[in-house]
């Protein structure tokens, strides 16, 4: 195809294409006419075969099956046929063309005395139509009608369509040839023109069309004009040529970093270029030092930033280890809180049983009082009693010495009369013994007078004795009740001081109490604080790895500036 | 039920005696900050008196032995505590996996009685599954402010724990900030292990 002109490129093309587009066309028409083709013929036979079996109507009924052989077999000698048999209603054969192409399906319902088919039917085998019409009501007529093939059909349109398909192709052929034509003559123009040129000519292309190729050679033209006054001699191209090199050299330079080369500012285009090469190359050395300025700051800030850091960390690391420590304070202070809270109860409880207990002490007492006051009031009365009886025993004894002077006076008188008795002489006698009696009575009488006398004196001794000791007693009790007077104050003080200390008890309860519930929110806050202080810590962790690897980076960064050359400043 | 044969390291025979002392301390009817401030004394004076017993039964050899280039997850005293341990090293710090909890074995002996949901209440933080998991942070503070090497100072941050035979698990959403982990990583390191904690 390289060695082709464009010419019959283009034939070739719209040839190829009114081909293709023919063929199509051609073969979408042979298959839409053959399938035509194909129901026409299957409509006349069915046609056909419907007409047959009119045909046969009455030779059913009258049963005239001679005529109806020769029906059978002129439908077999009709073109397309391959075979026909007439059945009566019950499928039975009545007569046939006794053909090889009868299908075995056909010739099993026949055997078998079946019906055909009980309304008109078509099977399609793969190389006939079977086509079953019924005869009335008095049977079916089965006919084998051959099947018309595609090829033969498109070969039938072939003979039909070729004329038209030929007619198209050379149509085809002469518009291509119209089309390249006009194509190719500005196309022919243009390389005439471009060939002058080439040859060193300044030609102006002639092109008379208004299409691409008219605009194509107009823009050449306008440009021909404009590169007229550019076009260079050949001492020009050396100088250029010279200056490029140099230009390349230094671009060489800069890009492997050296920076301290300057172009020479000709008067030329290379002027322009070179001062355009001088001033981004200052630009360049200006930005590197910024650069480095800049980086020489951050790496200096970065490590500045990492000291500053490690001192945090250190901090931090203090920090959490204090608020460990105070922590561990706080729970020390708070257990001292609970522990206080639980022994000042404990207090309260027992001064709460010593208050109880000089309660019942004071009460004793006051009661020892009371029995030691009736003790001393019974003793009053006891002492008096012992002194009216020592009154009553002095009335006694001095009734007994009466008692005993009149004895002693009638043992005196009972000796007088007993002597006046003697006097009396008989008559006297029984004077004497009744003197004798009364002597003897009255010293009877002196002698328990005397010992009325002696056990009233022994009374009056022990009653002396118990006076002396009831008195005695008396002041025992006396001393007794201002002791337990005074033990029922000292009870009362106690009381009062156990009162103020229960009182201070509660309050320091009181106060461990609220030293607690502090504790708590301490406790609390603490945790608090220490959460914030590992946070704190995380924090400076990461905030380290983040200033290490920008020192990095900086570092990195001044490598790869440190590699440009740059003139001293 | 499950049974599951849980072996015991020293801690676990060391603290046996103290179970009484740290229900008392649960019984008490102060309230949840007072009892965890009384919880982590205990701690602290449990884990002091028995690191000076642990220190008389290290043999002076191994305690010679321990370099300051020593492996965290090696050290002897926490070997001695946690048992087997896992080492990660994580972007945030190392990260140790205990795989059995010493303290299992009480967990049924020590009751919860809503102790749990009150601490996370009262001190907003989440990852324990007992009140024994306290008592095992603060121990291992305790242990690892005395076995920091050089200046920097090191602070288990609990991450999460799981009791192994209950199946119960708990993930401090705090902790894991610090860590930066995926939960359903957490989750698959934790179905295998015991307690998940943070050196920082």
């Amino acid at each position: 195809m390289k060695g082709l002109s464009v010419r019959v490129k283009i034939l070739l093309t719209l040839l190829g294409m009114v081909i293709i587009t023919a063929t199509g066309v051609f073969i979408y028409h042979a298959v839409e006419m053959a399938e035509e083709i194909e129901h026409t013929s299957l409509e006349r036979y069915k046609l056909y075969a419907t007409s047959q079996a009119s045909k046969a109507f009455d030779l059913l009924i009258t049963e005239d099956y001679n005529v109806l052989k020769t029906l059978t077999d002129e439908i077999r000698s009709s073109g397309n046929v391959l075979y026909a048999v007439f059945t009566d209603k019950d499928g039975k054969a009545i007569t046939h063309t006794f053909s090889g192409e009868v299908p075995p399906e056909l010739i099993a319902l026949i055997k078998e005395g079946k019906p055909v088919a009980d309304e008109f039917n078509l099977q399609e085998f793969k190389q006939h139509y079977l086509i079953i019409s019924p005869v009335g009501d008095y049977g079916f007529l089965a006919t084998g009608f051959v099947k018309p093939s595609t090829i033969t059909l498109i070969r039938k349109e072939i003979g039909d369509f070729l004329f038209v398909y030929l007619i198209s192709i050379s149509i085809g052929i002469i518009i291509a040839f119209f089309v390249s034509s006009r194509i190719l003559n500005p196309l022919k123009d243009i390389m005439k023109g471009m060939e002058r040129i080439g040859k060193g000519e300044i030609a102006e292309l002639r092109v008379r069309s208004r299409d691409e190729f008219g605009e194509i050679a107009r823009i050449f033209n306008e440009t021909q004009q404009r590169l007229k006054g550019l076009i260079l001699t050949e001492e020009e191209r050396q100088k250029m040529q010279e200056n490029i090199v140099n230009f390349l050299n230094l671009l060489s330079s800069a890009a492997e970093g050296d920076l301290t080369q300057r172009a020479e500012v000709t008067p030329d285009v290379f002027g322009s270029l070179g001062d355009a090469f001088n001033l981004m190359v200052e630009g360049l050395t200006g930005l590197i030092n910024d650069v480095k300025s800049s980086v020489e700051g951050v790496s200096k800030e970065a490590s500045r930033i990492l000291n500053i850091l490690k001192e945090m960390e250190k901090g931090a690391e203090t920090q959490m280890a204090e608020v460990k420590k105070a922590v561990e304070s706080t729970d020390e202070a708070a257990h001292s809180a609970v522990t206080i809270g639980e022994k000042t109860a404990e207090a309260n409880e027992i001064a709460r049983t010593a208050l109880e207990a000089t309660s019942r002490g004071s009460k004793i007492v006051l009661e020892a009082i009371d029995g030691i006051q009736l003790i001393r009031v019974t003793i009053q009365a006891i002492n008096k009693r012992m002194k009216y009886l020592s009154e009553r025993l002095m009335e006694i004894g001095t009734i007994s010495g009466l008692i005993t002077e009149i004895a002693n006076r009638t043992n005196l008188l009972a000796i007088n009369a007993s002597i006046e008795a003697s006097r009396a002489g008989e008559q006297g006698k029984g004077f004497i013994v009744i003197a004798e009696e009364i002597r003897g009575l009255a010293e009877r009488a002196a002698k328990s007078t005397k010992q009325i006398g002696d056990i009233i004196g022994a009374i009056q001794t022990e009653s002396g004795e118990v006076t002396r000791h009831l008195e005695e007693a008396t002041g025992y009790v006396e001393k007794e009740t201002r002791i337990a007077q005074d033990t029922g104050k000292v009870f009362t003080e106690i009381d009062d001081i156990i009162k103020r200390i229960s009182t201070i008890i509660s309050e320091i309860h009181d106060s461990a109490e609220g030293q607690k519930a502090l504790t708590s929110k301490v406790v609390l806050s603490m945790e608090e604080v220490q959460r914030i202080s590992l946070q704190v810590l995380k924090l400076v962790h990461d905030f380290r790895e983040v200033a290490r690897t920008l020192s990095g980076t900086s570092q990195r960064l001044m490598g790869s500036v440190e590699k440009f050359k740059i003139p001293e400043a | 039920m499950k049974t599951f044969n849980l072996p015991e390291t020293d801690l676990t025979n060391h603290f046996k005696p103290h179970l009484e002392e740290v229900a008392e301390i649960l019984k008490k009817s102060e309230g949840i900050t007072l009892k965890i401030s009384s919880l982590r004394r205990f701690s602290r004076n449990f884990i002091r008196k028995f690191i000076q017993d642990l220190v008389a039964t290290i043999e002076i050899d191994e305690l010679n032995n321990i370099s300051e280039t020593e492996d965290i997850k090696d050290n002897i005293f926490l070997k001695r505590l946690d048992g087997r341990l896992l080492r990660l090293d994580s972007p945030r710090g190392v990260l140790l996996i205990s795989t059995v909890c010493p303290f299992i074995h009480f967990f049924d002996l020590i009751p919860d009685n809503g102790f749990i949901m009150e601490y996370e209440k009262a001190f907003r933080k989440e990852g324990i599954i007992h009140p024994l998991c306290i008592v095992h942070q603060i121990i291992r503070e305790e242990l690892l402010s005395r076995i920091s090497k050089g200046p920097l100072y090191t602070h288990p941050v609990l991450i999460a724990t799981r009791d192994k035979v209950k199946g119960t698990r708990a993930i401090s959403r705090e902790g894991n900030s610090l860590l930066g982990m995926k939960e359903e990583e957490l989750i698959r390191l934790l179905n295998e292990h015991a307690c998940i904690f943070l050196i920082l």
